[in-house]
């Protein structure tokens, strides 16, 4: 099938890769000429996991390209996706401009009736609103559809997410477009019986939001009683164990940590708070708030350990932060916990060193009057704490006996529960953490 | 092994009679008369799938003896489960531990011989140091009596199944002691079945319990919370539940929309929990959990508001059909029933409530005697304007809409799922969704 994918960033670019992997002719467009250059030469422009490989493979069979110009895609596809981004505007709600602004590119070229598909997360009604302004700019008129199927990327395994995910949906409102987009995925149902999830746009729109609020809420209720298992001296880890074995309940996010960042739950969370108070559901945005609420308070309190672990006051201490990204595994650092934690130590006054695996250029842009270091021991060159703020496995594999000569005071909190307590606690060294044992 | 089971309630009892199938010999010890009674007759003293069966045969084998008696219950093992009752405090949101401490103490005072105790009963952090200390105070000079903490994890509808072949076994034990090789050999065929075993502290096994409740309840608000949110913005929670479900993070169970949980146990562990964290100073990161228990009472409140609106307004005389008492179905336990808590909101406001469950008539009626109860489904629904669909008996959905004999125009708030929007709207019925 002939399809368009409009955005070619780690959304499009993967999905647009994806789309040609599964045997479509694929054309990616994105207004900066920079990044369709880059991709063109089979590289991403960030980093992502086996993307470059599946570019480079597909760039090479002919079924895949990248382009600026609108009007030769507007010609090319059937389906054309929307994979641009929905950030969270001042309010909180989702701020639609870059969907508006690729359906006004779009749609004057738009001769033949074609489905628009939807990607991005966005309020309940967007896809009509999108789909009103699309037929009265087209050409092609009423002959527009548009039609949502929700992405479920996650950063580090987008690749394997596009090409094997959990379940694939689609909320279409003719006939026609789910045959299309059922035609479309084929390959991907076919090959590992992917589930299908066939509803009405609205709800469509807003399973990928509700899937993050719950995960966002989930880690919230693990941190929140990582904080209790702390105050009454039990482990979080057994009990997060224990409890995981209910298959009601899963195994899955139940570690306590910084809790989360980065540009989709927190986004999410705050766009459904937002819209519950908007919608007069107090219950629920009582709720969404709760959820944010310990998740700020996760990064205060790794600041009170850490300032509770070097003796009572931060100001003048050397503190080496270890990890910038939000996550491990990426280089992403939007609303990173990490990044927050080392914010807010070195407004209380300590000396920050930060180190981190892949995030470190990101980090220095969004955060330039912070000072960096070429590596974990060198951030820890005379610290008074060392803190794990992201968990990259490969802060676990660091000898800690190489490091206690080096540091001022052998001392490490781990937010992240990353690190072998016993093995440093053995070392000579004071662990600290968030509600589990060393 | 010879073990006893000290509390034959709704944890007790299938506790006992699992216990038993797979080998033990098993004492039950209850200070109920009429309980002791029900089952020295090879009777479930409340309804429970298998339980009679497994009574019956624990019986038969000699294997399930019961006593009201704490010096048989200390004579028959070296072995002790505490599976008594804790619930609400009648002032406040902690567990009210008094029973426990009572059959502690009781059993303290006439154990003979070193022993092991170990608590199942849902209980807050630091409850086994509590009961360590005031049993040690009390047991006879030179008797030495070691805690362990096992909380259990059995659902009412399945307790037997799930007392032979757990999902998992929590053990909290102290350093030192000789609980775990003691259980180990109690529970190996469970552990040779493949059910993992957690070995942890007291404190950390207590508050597995609780912990896991809570997030139950958490994952049933926040689906309920979602509900609401689809009613207001046109989408449709059953496609959105089914689409969020398929993530493994996340999965299938429990994300049904509904009236909400009830019972014994997910509100009372809910607001231990809470009281537990204010008691600790952590109370700030909890609210979330007050927002859960918010959520869960508004979908009562809601079903109510509804009934009243389907009234014109005002309920004052009006014939009001509930199908429905139990918290949930394949039980006969109306503790904190959400069904029973709405018939009465709506006898509060005025309304004529009729109300049918398959099992749980008896308890209900003890519970609520002012309601007026039927002796099946149908007759509940005679000349009713409205039928509340409260809980999800299977049965319910079974039954033919046009085979009732309602009000004119009547209206059916479907609070659990499940009744057919086509079959009912065409049988004349007006349906309405929570």
């Amino acid at each position: 099938m002939r399809i368009t994918v409009i955005g070619a960033g780690h959304l499009g670019a993967t999905h647009a890769a994806g789309m040609a992997e599964i045997g479509h002719d694929v054309i990616g467009v994105d207004i900066d000429p920079a990044k369709a250059d880059t991709l063109n030469e089979g590289r991403s422009w960030f980093h992502e996991p086996e993307l470059d490989e599946l570019l480079a493979r597909n760039l090479q069979t002919g079924r895949l390209r990248f382009t600026t110009d609108f009007k030769h895609a507007a010609g090319h596809g059937q389906v054309h996706f929307l994979a641009v981004g929905t950030p969270s505007g001042p309010d909180g709600a989702y701020d639609l401009d870059q969907l508006h602004g690729a359906v006004n590119e779009l749609a004057p070229y738009l001769e033949q009736p074609c489905l628009i598909v939807g990607k991005s997360t966005v309020s309940p009604g967007t896809a009509e609103s999108l789909e009103r302004l699309a037929r009265a700019i087209a050409p092609a008129g009423d002959g527009v559809d548009v039609a949502w199927n929700p992405e479920f990327l996650r950063e580090g395994t987008a690749v394997a997410d596009t090409l094997t995910p959990d379940r694939i949906v689609i909320g279409t409102t003719t006939a026609e477009a789910e045959r299309l987009l059922r035609e479309l995925y084929s390959p991907i149902i076919r090959s590992h019986g992917c589930p299908l999830v066939v509803t009405d746009r609205i709800t469509a729109e807003m399973v990928k939001a509700t899937a993050n609020a719950y995960l966002a809420t989930r880690i919230s209720f693990v941190n929140a009683v990582a904080e209790m298992c702390a105050a009454v001296g039990a482990n979080v880890t057994d009990l997060g164990g224990a409890i995981g074995h209910d298959i009601r309940i899963g195994p899955h996010y139940l570690a306590p940590g910084l809790g989360f960042g980065g540009g989709c739950l927190p986004k999410d969370l705050h766009a459904f708070t937002r819209q519950a108070d908007t919608g007069g559901i107090t219950p629920a945005a009582t709720l969404f708030r709760a959820v944010d609420t310990i998740n700020q308070h996760m990064r205060r309190r790794a600041v009170e350990l850490a300032r509770a672990a070097v003796g009572g006051t931060l100001t003048g201490r050397a503190i080496a932060v270890w990890g910038a990204a939000f996550k491990a595994g990426i280089d992403d650092v939007r609303d990173s916990p990490a990044l927050d934690v080392a914010e807010q130590l070195h407004r209380a006054g300590a000396q920050v060193a930060i180190y981190d695996p892949q995030a470190l250029t990101e980090a220095r842009k969004a955060a330039p009057h912070l000072a960096y270091a070429s590596s974990a021991v060198a951030a820890a060159n005379r610290a008074h704490l060392v803190v794990v703020a992201t968990g990259w496995p490969e802060f676990a594999a660091i000898d800690p006996d190489a490091l206690t000569s080096t540091v001022a005071t052998p001392t490490i909190l781990d937010t992240r529960g990353v690190i072998d307590g016993a093995r440093w606690a053995a070392a000579g060294w004071s662990v600290h953490g968030l509600g589990s044992r060393p | 092994m010879n073990i006893t089971i000290i509390g034959c309630g709704r944890l007790g009892a299938p506790y006992a009679a699992g216990m038993a199938s797979l080998g033990h010999h098993v004492l039950g010890l209850d200070t109920d008369p009429d309980t002791i009674a029900a089952l020295r007759a090879g009777k479930a003293p409340f309804a429970e799938p298998g339980l009679a069966e497994a009574i019956t045969d624990g019986a038969t084998s000699g294997r399930l003896t019961f006593t009201d008696s704490y010096a048989d219950a200390a004579g028959h093992a070296t072995v002790h489960f505490l599976a008594v009752p804790t619930p609400q405090s009648a002032d406040s949101d902690h567990h009210d531990l008094s029973i426990l401490f009572t059959a502690a103490d009781s059993l303290a005072q006439h154990l003979r011989q070193d022993s092991l105790v170990v608590v199942k009963s849902s209980v807050p952090a630091g409850t086994c140091a509590r009961i360590a200390a005031r049993m040690a105070e009390i047991a006879p000079p030179g008797i030495t009596i070691e805690v362990a903490a096992s909380p259990d994890f059995m659902r009412e509808g399945c307790s037997i199944a799930d007392v032979r072949r757990p999902t998992r076994i929590v053990l909290g034990v102290q350093l030192g002691g000789t609980a775990e090789t003691t259980l180990r050999e109690l529970w190996a065929l469970s552990l040779a079945a493949g059910v993992s075993l957690v070995v942890t502290d007291w404190a950390t096994a207590e508050l597995c319990k609780l912990a896991a409740n809570a997030f139950l309840a958490t994952r049933i608000s926040y689906v309920n919370a979602l509900s609401a949110f689809c009613g207001a913005a046109g989408a449709n929670v059953t496609d959105l539940a089914a689409a969020v479900g398929h993530d493994p993070r996340i999965g299938s169970d429990y994300l049904t929309p509904g009236l909400g949980f009830g019972g014994s146990c997910l509100s009372k562990d809910l607001r231990g929990f809470v009281a537990l964290a204010e008691a600790l100073g952590v109370g700030d990161s909890f609210r979330l959990l007050t927002a859960v228990d918010n959520i869960n009472q508004q979908r009562r409140h809601r079903a109510v508001t509804l009934t009243v609106e389907a009234l014109g307004g005002d309920a004052t005389g009006q014939s009001v059909a509930v199908w429905g008492a139990a918290f949930k179905p394949g039980i006969d336990d109306v503790r904190d029933s959400p069904a029973l808590d709405v018939a009465k909101r709506l006898h509060q406001a005025g309304a004529a409530v009729t109300v049918y469950d398959p099992q749980a008539m008896d308890l209900a009626r003890a519970e609520r005697p002012e309601l007026i109860y039927a002796a099946d489904p149908v007759t509940a629904v005679e000349h009713a304007r409205v039928l509340l669909h409260l809980t999800a008996w299977p049965q319910f959905a079974t039954i033919d809409p046009a085979t009732l004999r309602p009000a004119p125009h009547p209206v059916v708030i479907d609070g659990r799922g499940g009744l057919s929007r086509t079959r009912w709207t065409a049988a004349g019925w007006s349906v309405r969704p929570l």
